[in-house]
């Protein structure tokens, strides 16, 4: 076979089938993850614009722009979507498109519970954002404390959509983390052993273990409180032998986590950028992957830090106190990390590099506000004021979001094939990281002077005018800022320049393929023998696995009748173990995410016949998707 | 007779006006910040942090001018204690991200290499292990077992037990306080949304919440501690200078989270016990006719129902005590003063001032309002 | 094709190595997220416990152990008959392989039938899950891992019917030996969980 008819047929084999089941059913990780990376930036603007409502409302004493009600369905629903519509699913979106690439694979582990995640999310989305056309929008904050959110105290719908919603989204993370532990395990190229897994990799699966580990409580926590609403079950109530803390601890036992779920991530993004427009490899490899790794693990000890003013006893809140300060550790192994690497090479300046120094002051700053609360005194304080308002953007607005546009900014020419405007991409980094500190930073006085976070107004003479004024601008300037960098992205899809396969002379192999990445994403599978193997020595040289005139077909695993076909490898060592067919399109997975929605909707209309009848749904549908493809008994 | 010290103060000063939360006005007699005073060097009861002493000052001295507020003016035991924990906190932020800082800049514009391929030396690469393990490890290690000292010897300085009790109920969204009989208090007697201590004596408060959690916090006297139904929680303070200090509900519950305020009066131990014979007193006996009618619709009415006034009727509790209203200077948990057009505003309809909370609109003929709202104010 | 590739492979110094199928780790994975979901729910349970002088409360007798021991016991040896089965599989007897995997959801339906008993005739006279927090936990609990039960049946016999249809073999025991996998997590949870809920009860309650 030549070379062309190897790429002709690759490309028969692996691109999408024309029509609705290619639209609909398609399995290619790179689709799945442009959808993730467009909802999450919806859901970005639509939190956003609750954000700036909610600043708007507090631009002055007494503003008269929206009521009580109003406000507490506002941040409630801001931080929802923020958290888990925008921070995860966005995290999940350079997940979906880039690890497949990086570990140099040509597909996810499990293709269609990949597209199920993606329905279940959307559906989820679409389902909580629907409580704003019943008029029973959540209205109990993003952690939602019972006994508030209990039925006595929160009549209406509004909360049972928050509980059933948030669980039915924690399906879909749940079925994303496995994907990305799988893929990672199994679908490595041959050679990529553990120790030259790229850190973006190690990151998602630090993070997918967390999830494992963590979701479950989130899905117990709002399932009980569901029961509690809509069975009058007595979890969280004190006169019938239940507590209300006990939803505080499940909440946090996943919500801690949480918060590195969605920094880790991020911190990946900035040490994959720094080596590379540094020119030197990453310093300190391997600790900063045990810092990642030993976050996830020190990040289930710590959830207590959000309940030091409960009442809990003086022993238990100086344990968690100590665990929350010793976590500082692996971020600061990451942090200097990234300077050691500036140290020892010549950073260059390009709109990526900008974003990530952008993110490395943000993440300093809310990490230091982060060890002052993390001390009991300080947080009898701080707690419940905007000084954590502060903490928490600096590093969720802050360090994640500048994460995740550094990321955005790398990575945008492999995903669209065109360079981003470099001046403009400038612009729209200082305007947003203006608008950034102009928001948060005066929060910070605001919290110690004793303004209460969730507080829908507040009165003059207070002296507290002047900090909301510019803390209400700097959130317009913000947000236009992001405004900016989704207009360069979208004036690149049409205007911008060619990128090539490595416009930033990456190490990791995922800028050896053409830009755009074609549907088979190698042309050959390949073999890794460096931790940046663009960067090897040898690497496109003769008879290296990167060699440009190799024809080596044997690698390029041609399937001789069309089929998805992938290479696995198994072990450490990523030794190779042999070919397998992958599962092609279905509308098996939306159809089964539809009816776990069904099931979803059916909960809250508290409709017993209604659930069984989507849970017979669910089966069937499930039944559709594992039954053998046509041929096979 | 009341020290002024805070915001608060000005509220009885200036001719008590509508305060409405939907509502803006100019204030021009607006003191701005809570305790704008200079804070007293020596707090004899923080004596025992004298270490921190130095730091304080200094860092005291450098943010008086902009930012002595809220729980940056402590005048209290507990403040005081978290104040010099914030203080030192405050320094070691900005130290140490001054540290990185300047380590960061220097890894910038050291001239580096750009050979990316090749092999690191032996020299170079011992350097980046240093300041990889150094920074990394070693240097945060130290700092967070300094801090981590630091916190939990001031956590073990905070005292348990007080000589005067108080128990604070929350409810949506108002606060119910009751004075057991103690030192100054002569029997058991209840009000609501205004807290009176004597200064200089260690104070508890009993904390228990019959609905939601709420959190109770007054930023110038003590940290914050929640009200968790089914839990009883305490917080101990003492209230170093006299003055009135705006305290308020920190944990979201509801609605009108947002007004569910109160306020401190510390005063000499002398006007706290003046105050408590005063308050454990029944209800004072309506004088004029317009009065006595008032006492009439009051208990002819569904008020009874939800609100007690001993001497009349004791024993609801839904709503806050009234038996002596006239003596707080504040209505709806700091949503109106306490006026006559805003209390007749708050009786006809609280659902027009203070949506969501738990008091419903009342029907009442124009001449009774009148009557009621004479009586209520006659309830010093 | 794949020798191909391990001839190019090991010319770059990669070995050829054996691991498990992608579906094995798939449900490793689910399995250890759903044992979570369990511990979650039983650290709650001793979590209310712990904050209880009485447990069960007053008025509501532990829970009985006989019959509950005997459900235990036919529930894991379901454990040991799905393994039969697969052995079946792999030896190419799929004759045994269907009797085996009958045997297994003849245990399963016993146990869930028996399960449905105990919350239709035997609970609710002594109490209801709005009683008070042990009876929420108690429905809640035994009711989530029925709920796995139940699922367990229907993958079963799903597979019951693509083995009747001549799916299987030697060489294809992938989705029966990953199925059985769930199936054994399934049986493990429940030890945890009849031990916290109908043992200990007796044990140290009162
Ligand atoms: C991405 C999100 C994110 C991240 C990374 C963190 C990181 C940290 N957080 Fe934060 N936190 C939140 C998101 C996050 N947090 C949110 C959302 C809330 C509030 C939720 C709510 O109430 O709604 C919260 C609340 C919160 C609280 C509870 C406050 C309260 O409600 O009263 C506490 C208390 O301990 C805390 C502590 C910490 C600590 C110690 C870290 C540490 O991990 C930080 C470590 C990092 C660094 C320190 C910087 C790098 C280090 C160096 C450069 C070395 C040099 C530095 C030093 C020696 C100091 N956080
Ligand atoms: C990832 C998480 C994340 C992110 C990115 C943000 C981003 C922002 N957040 Fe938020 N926030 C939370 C998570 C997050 N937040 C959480 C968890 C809470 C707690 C909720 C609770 O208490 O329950 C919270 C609470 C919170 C509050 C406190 C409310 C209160 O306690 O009363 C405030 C107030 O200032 C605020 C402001 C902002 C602002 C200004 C931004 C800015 O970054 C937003 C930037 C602006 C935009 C992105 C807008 C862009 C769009 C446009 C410019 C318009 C475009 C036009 C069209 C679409 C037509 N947030
Ligand atoms: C159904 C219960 C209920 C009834 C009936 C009721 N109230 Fe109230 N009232 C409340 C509650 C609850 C509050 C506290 C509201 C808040 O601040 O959130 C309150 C607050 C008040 C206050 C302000 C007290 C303070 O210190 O803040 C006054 C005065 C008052 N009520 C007077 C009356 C009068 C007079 C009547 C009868 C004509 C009446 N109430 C009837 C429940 C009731
Ligand atoms: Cu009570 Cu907030
Ligand atoms: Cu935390």
């Amino acid at each position: 076979m030549s070379a062309t008819t190897t790429l002709r047929r690759l490309e028969a084999s692996w691109e999408d089938p024309p029509g609705l089941l290619g639209f609909l059913g398609s399995v290619d990780h790179k689709r799945v993850g442009r959808r993730y990376l467009v909802t999450a930036a919806v859901f970005l603007f639509i939190g956003g614009l609750e954000a700036l409502l909610i600043r708007t409302q507090l631009i002055g004493p007494a503003a008269g722009v929206l009521t009580p009600e109003q406000y507490n369905q506002l941040f409630t629903m801001h931080g929802t979507t923020m958290m888990l519509l925008f921070a995860v699913p966005a995290e999940s979106a350079f997940a979906n498109y880039f690890l497949p690439l990086l570990v140099g694979a040509r597909d996810m582990a499990f293709p269609r519970l990949n597209m199920f995640s993606y329905w279940v999310f959307v559906c989820a989305g679409i389902f909580l954002y629907a409580s704003a056309l019943f008029g029973a929008v959540p209205d109990g904050g993003w952690f939602a404390y019972a006994p508030l959110t209990l039925e006595a105290f929160s009549p209406g719908r509004g909360l049972d959509i928050y509980a059933v919603g948030v669980v039915f989204l924690g399906l879909s993370t749940t079925a994303g983390a496995i994907n990305f532990l799988v893929t990672t395990f199994k679908m490595r190229a041959p050679g990529m052993t553990v120790s030259r897994i790229p850190v973006f990799a190690w990151s998602i699966v630090a993070i997918a273990f967390m999830i494992l580990l963590a979701f479950p409580s989130f899905t117990v926590g709002p399932l009980m409180l569901e029961f509690s609403r809509a069975l009058d079950m007595k979890f969280f109530d004190s006169s019938a032998g239940g507590d209300p803390l006990l939803w505080q601890h499940l909440f946090w036992f996943w919500g801690h986590p949480l918060v590195y779920i969605q920094l880790l991530p991020s911190t990946a993004i900035v040490s994959t950028i720094i080596p590379v427009f540094s020119r030197r490899r990453l310093v300190a490899y391997s600790w900063v992957v045990a810092g990642m790794l030993s976050t996830a693990f020190i990040s289930f000890g710590l959830w207590v830090h959000h309940m030091f003013v409960t009442g809990l006893p003086q022993v238990t809140t100086s344990f968690f106190s100590a665990v929350s300060l010793a976590v500082v550790i692996p971020s600061a192994i990451q942090f200097f990390s990234w300077i050691a690497t500036m140290g020892l090479g010549t950073p260059r300046w390009d709109s990526p590099m900008m974003w990530c120094m952008g993110e490395m002051f943000l993440f300093l700053l809310g990490g230091a506000t982060g060890v002052m609360v993390g001390l009991v005194p300080f947080d009898q304080l701080a707690h419940d004021t905007y000084f954590v308002v502060a903490h928490f953007h600096y590093l969720l607005a802050g360090a994640v979001v500048f994460g995740l546009t550094a990321g955005l900014h790398y990575w945008a020419p492999k995903i669209t094939g065109r360079l981003l405007d470099e001046r403009f991409a400038k612009v729209s980094f200082w305007v947003t990281f203006v608008g950034m500190n102009l928001t948060f930073g005066p929060q910070h006085l605001l919290g110690l002077w004793g303004m209460a976070r969730r507080t829908f107004t507040y009165e003059q003479g207070l002296g507290w005018d002047a900090l909301n004024l510019w803390s209400t601008i700097g959130s317009y300037v913000f947000g236009l800022g992001l405004l900016l960098v989704a207009a360069n992205v979208v004036w690149s899809l049409r205007a911008g320049e060619p990128a090539g396969p490595d416009p930033w002379g990456g190490g990791t192999l995922e800028w050896s393929t053409p830009s755009p990445t074609p549907p088979y994403n190698y042309a050959r599978i390949p073999v890794v023998t460096d931790r940046d193997p663009l960067w090897a020595a040898d690497w496109a040289t003769p008879g290296s696995p990167g060699d440009p005139e190799d024809p080596d077909d044997d690698l390029a695993l041609v399937s001789s009748d069309l089929h998805h076909e992938v290479y696995l490898t198994a072990g450490p060592e990523a030794g190779s173990e042999g070919t397998r067919v992958m599962a092609g399109p279905s509308f098996a997975p939306l159809f089964t995410a539809l009816a776990i929605a069904a099931v979803a909707v059916a909960m809250v209309a508290r409709s017993p016949v209604f659930v069984s009848m989507a849970l017979v749904g669910v089966v069937a549908t499930a039944v559709w998707w594992f039954w053998p493809a046509e041929g096979r008994p | 007779m009341r020290a002024v010290a805070g915001r608060r103060a000005t509220a009885g000063g200036r001719p008590c006006q509508s305060r409405r939360a939907d509502e803006r006005h100019p204030d021009t007699s607006a003191v701005h910040a809570v305790g704008a005073h200079p804070r007293r060097s020596e707090h004899p009861s923080s004596a025992h942090l004298l270490r921190a002493r130095p730091v304080a000052i200094l860092a005291t001295g450098l943010t008086l001018a902009a930012c002595s507020r809220g729980g940056l003016a402590p005048d209290g035991t507990d403040a005081s204690r978290i104040f010099d924990v914030t203080v030192v906190l405050t320094i070691a932020a900005v130290v140490v991200s001054l540290g990185v800082v300047v380590a960061w800049i220097w890894a910038v514009r050291r001239p580096g290499r750009s050979d990316i391929g090749a092999d690191v030396d032996a020299a170079e690469a011992t350097a980046e292990r240093r300041l990889v393990l150094g920074g990394g490890i070693v240097m945060p290690a130290v700092v967070m077992a300094v801090l981590l000292g630091f916190g939990l010897w001031t956590m073990d300085a905070a005292p348990q037990q007080g000589d005067l009790e108080i128990e604070v109920v929350g409810h949506q969204y108002w606060w119910e306080v009751v004075y057991r009989d103690g030192p100054g208090v002569p029997t058991t007697f209840r009000t609501a949304n205004q807290i009176r201590v004597p200064v200089d004596t260690d104070v508890t408060m009993v904390l228990r919440s019959d609905d939601v959690i709420h959190s109770f916090f007054v930023p110038q006297l003590a940290g914050k501690v929640d009200l968790v139904p089914g839990r009883e929680n305490t917080l101990t303070f003492a209230a170093t200078e006299e003055g009135t200090y705006e305290g308020f509900c920190a944990e979201f519950c509801g609605v009108q989270h947002a007004w569910m305020k109160f306020e401190v009066v510390a005063t000499t131990p002398q006007e706290f016990s003046d105050w408590a014979d005063r308050m454990a007193r029944p209800a004072a006996d309506p004088v004029t006719d317009l009065q006595a009618h008032g006492q009439e619709v009051f208990a002819g009415n569904s008020c009874v129902g939800c609100h007690a006034i001993s001497g009349v009727d004791d024993s609801a509790r839904i709503g806050p005590d009234l038996t002596h209203l006239a003596s707080r200077d504040e209505i709806g948990a700091g949503v109106l003063g306490l006026d006559e057009e805003n209390l007749a505003d708050w009786i006809r309809n609280a659902q027009a001032i203070k949506g969501g909370s738990r008091m419903p609109p009342q029907q009442l003929s124009d001449d009774d309002l009148d009557a009621l709202v004479a009586y209520l104010l006659a309830l010093e | 094709m794949s020798d191909a590739v391990d001839a190019v492979t090991r010319g770059h110094g990669v070995p050829a190595t054996r691991g498990r199928p992608i579906a094995f780790w798939g449900v490793v994975l689910l399995a250890v997220t759903e044992s979570m979901l369990f511990v979650v729910l039983l650290v709650s349970w001793f979590y209310l416990w712990s904050r209880e002088s009485q447990w069960p409360p007053a008025g509501v007798e532990p829970p009985e152990l006989v019959v509950s021991g005997i459900r235990s016991v036919v529930l894991l040896s379901t454990s040991a008959t799905i393994w039969l089965a697969e052995r079946g599989l792999r030896r190419g007897d799929r004759r045994a392989a269907w009797n085996w995997t009958v045997a297994t959801v003849a245990g399963a339906g016993f146990f869930l039938a028996t399960h449905v008993r105990e919350f239709v005739w035997q609970v609710p006279r002594e109490f209801l899950w709005s009683d008070h927090a042990y009876g929420s936990m108690y429905w809640t609990i035994l009711n989530f891992h029925g709920a796995h039960v139940a699922v367990g049946i229907i993958i079963w016999v799903f597979m019951l019917v693509r083995l009747g249809r001549g799916a299987f073999g030697p060489d294809d025991t992938v989705p029966f030996e990953t199925a059985s996998i769930y199936w054994h997590a399934v049986d493990a949870i429940w030890v945890f969980v009849w031990t916290s809920m109908y043992l200990l009860p007796n044990l140290l309650g009162g």
